[in-house]
């Protein structure tokens, strides 16, 4: 009876331990526990839908009423449930999520968690080729460097401030965390995607915000396009055939995303008319050819690799109409 | 003489007469016959995919040429110029109410005026630009700049005073600078990029005061300038379908983070709206984005943002775009040259969040155009733009239905 009776005792009191925390300091603040109060995304953006669920699996609060809080607020529509959601706040507003359980017992239980909604960007720029008129980024291929940049709320924020740890594909960058390493560089690993994870915080402890990115490493393709002396490289690529029309003619061939490397000091490159190899000009992404007064067909090939890189390469053709 | 030899002469001629005749209706051709291994006709070079030669003649410069465009010809859309162009500016003179195009001829530099009221071009200078790819003027089009090459290799001439070959000056400005505009007739701004950020300056071309304005934190930045120094002007990483991008606001040298972003992003920014396009799972999809109250709706067309721009007056974007769905390959597609739009041009008015198409371009020119450099002009009587595919400049006359409603309300 004395055995039963004790354990009664301890459970109220375990029940009553946090609400005479809360009682002691007068108002509800961060130092309540925040163990119970799962969010995703754990650091949202501002603005964005932010999932809160209740866990406290670990204390007896069957039957207990649930009460969600807002700032302060009581929301309304998600009494009693164990789920809800919210909208993050601005950059640099935080909000105070509380979640108030009243046992059937009489006991309370409060648990409370602070979200301060953060931007944080990465920047990708892949150390790849595009040609000159395209307007959009290149990406990133296998073999390729790749500069990263990390911005916090639109680089409002000191980056001397903060520690950077960077992973790709679990391997840290640098081996660890970098103050003020908001900017780092890396070699693009195999694979058609690689996951880039960043952990931003406070030089003081603390994470301000992390995010994971999975980028796409894609294979370098050829494109090709007219050349002429008086407009440079045309916007528009030759699909599949080229017909001629000047008594000269000059084609230029783009390899997307090859690596700006590869594309400088090309160690393979060839053009072949009709399987024969011709000599590459002085620009080698150029082939002239003058124009058949015959009608006829020929197929041009293009062809650039790295050979101690052997991805790092593209191939492929066009035909030609006379 | 004898009858039978008579008789004998005149079945001959007869035969003979026969013989002729039968000679002329069945074998007898229309000019001399056609020489054996006659040289294959000279075709003149065309620009690239089907657009028009360039004039050889801009080398020689007359004064004014034949009227190049049927002004009265009763149709809203017309064909300003047959060369390809890198530039334009609509200018107003004291004398006339009707603008003036100024143009640079792409592959040249040299500039051209047409009168939109007569179609007459005339020459207005002859400083020539080898493989110039783009030209921008001063709001009154006094002052242009002309660029050649790219990214680290571009060559600017900044022309001062453009408006003749005799007073047209012109200075070689730093290499490398992109997104050229002048602010008013006096202030050139522009990026100059670092190997880890894009700095924006100003150029006072009186002064030759140069002062930066704001430095982005990044390398790959787009930029859509305001109409005043202090902006606000607008900044997000170049564009791609398979990276995220993102804007950023920048007033008075101060850079906010706006809310919206995402992979393929790209913008063009109206005064308190945003129109910008991004992927969608599978689909490239628009939205406008409202300033004031922050809300994000989406738009019923898909337009590439790169294809519209902003009327002040009217406040509404004017988009030149094909009525298709857009798959989440977009924009690097177009950006790449492998597709080639067939475009309408489109109202989109953002708080009614409705898209009018206000003409098919290939509907009433039956040709294939594909627009860029989509520019309202002043009162947004006129919306100017390049083919992309021939590189010529378009004009088109919108008819506005508040303008038509007070119209017939008038004639009433």
């Amino acid at each position: 009876m004395i055995y039963k009776y004790s354990i009664c005792v301890t459970l109220v009191l375990c029940l009553l331990l946090p609400v005479a925390e809360v009682s002691a300091q007068g108002e509800f603040s961060a130092q309540l526990s925040e163990v119970g109060i799962d969010a995703n995304p754990e650091f949202p953006r501002p603005g964005q839908k932010v999932q809160l669920s209740l866990n406290d699996y670990g204390s007896n609060t069957f039957g207990a009423e649930v009460i969600w809080y807002l700032n302060g607020e009581v929301v309304p529509a998600a009494k009693n449930q164990r789920q809800t959601e919210i909208i993050a706040g601005k950059v640099g507003e935080e909000q105070v999520i509380e979640v108030e359980l009243k046992t059937s017992v009489g006991g309370t239980i409060r648990f409370s968690r602070v979200l301060s909604p953060v931007y944080l960007d990465i920047i990708i720029e892949p150390q790849t080729h595009v040609p000159a008129f395209y307007q959009g980024r290149a990406l990133p291929s296998f073999g390729s460097m790749v500069n990263v940049t990390a911005i916090v709320d639109g680089g409002n924020v000191d980056p001397s401030s903060l520690m950077y740890t960077w992973r790709v594909n679990r391997k840290v960058i640098e081996g660890g965390p970098l103050r003020g390493g908001y900017k780092v560089n890396f070699q693009v690993p195999q694979g058609d995607y690689f996951t880039l994870a960043l952990e931003v915080s406070r030089i003081a402890g603390g994470v301000v915000a992390r995010r994971a990115y999975d980028a796409a490493s894609v294979k370098p393709q050829l494109q090709f396009y007219e050349y002429t002396e008086l407009y440079g490289i045309s916007p528009l690529t030759i699909s599949d055939t080229f017909i001629p029309t000047n008594l000269t003619n000059t084609l230029q061939v783009s390899p997307y995303y090859l690596d700006i490397k590869t594309y400088n000091e090309p160690d393979f490159i060839e053009w072949k008319v009709d399987s024969q190899l011709v000599p590459t000009a002085a620009n080698p992404y150029q082939l002239t050819f003058a124009r058949q007064f015959s009608t006829g067909r020929s197929f041009i090939g293009f062809h650039v690799r790295n050979r101690t890189q052997l991805l790092q390469g593209a191939q492929g053709g066009i035909s030609i109409n006379y | 003489m004898r009858k039978p030899l008579l008789i004998i002469f005149a079945l001959v001629i007869v035969l003979l007469l026969i013989f002729l005749w039968v000679y002329l209706l069945f074998f007898r051709t229309a000019g001399p016959a056609p020489i054996d291994n006659a040289p294959f006709p000279e075709v003149p070079a065309t620009f690239p995919d089907g657009g028009v030669a360039p004039d050889n003649s801009t080398t020689e410069v007359t004064d004014t040429e034949t009227p190049l465009i049927n002004i009265n010809d009763g149709k809203r859309l017309h064909q300003l110029t047959t060369r390809p162009v890198s530039g334009f500016t609509e200018v107003f003179t004291t004398s006339s109410t009707t603008p003036t195009v100024r143009y640079a001829e792409a592959g040249t530099g040299i500039i051209f005026d047409i009168d939109i009221n007569t179609g007459l071009e005339s020459t207005v200078t002859t400083f020539v630009q080898p493989q110039n790819h783009l030209a921008t003027f001063s709001p009154q089009g006094n002052h242009a700049v002309l660029q050649t090459g790219f990214g680290k290799n571009t060559r600017s001439t900044l022309g001062l005073d453009v408006t003749s070959t005799n007073t047209a000056r012109y200075i070689d400005l730093p290499t490398g600078i992109e997104y050229p505009m002048f602010i008013d007739e006096t202030t050139l701004i522009f990026i100059e990029r670092t190997n880890e950020s894009a700095v924006a300056q100003s150029y006072n071309i009186d002064t030759a005061d140069t002062k930066t304005l704001f430095t982005i934190p990044f390398r790959e930045a787009v930029v859509g300038w305001g109409t005043t120094l202090a902006g606000p002007h607008y900044a997000y990483p170049k564009p791609s379908a398979r990276l995220e991008g993102f804007a950023l606001e920048i007033i008075n040298g101060n850079i906010s983070r706006l809310p919206i972003d995402g992979f393929g992003f790209t913008m063009e920014a109206g005064i308190d709206h945003i129109l910008y396009s991004k992927r969608d799972n599978e689909t490239y999809r628009s939205y406008v984005y409202d300033k004031k109250t922050q809300a994000v709706e989406g738009l019923p067309i898909v337009v590439i943002p790169d294809k519209c721009d902003y009327g002040f007056e009217r406040n509404i974007f004017t988009c030149g775009h094909e009525f298709i769905s857009l798959d989440e390959r977009y924009p690097d597609e177009w950006y790449t040259g492998q597709t080639k739009f067939n475009d309408l041009l489109w109202n989109i008015e953002q708080q009614a969040l409705s898209a009018e198409n206000l003409i098919d371009l290939s509907d009433e020119s039956g040709r294939q155009i594909d627009t860029t450099g989509v520019t309202i002009g002043s009162g947004h009587t006129y919306v100017y733009f390049t083919n992309k595919l021939d590189g010529t400049l378009w004009s088109y006359e919108p008819v506005f239905e508040q303008d038509e409603a007070q119209l017939n309300e008038n004639t009433l």
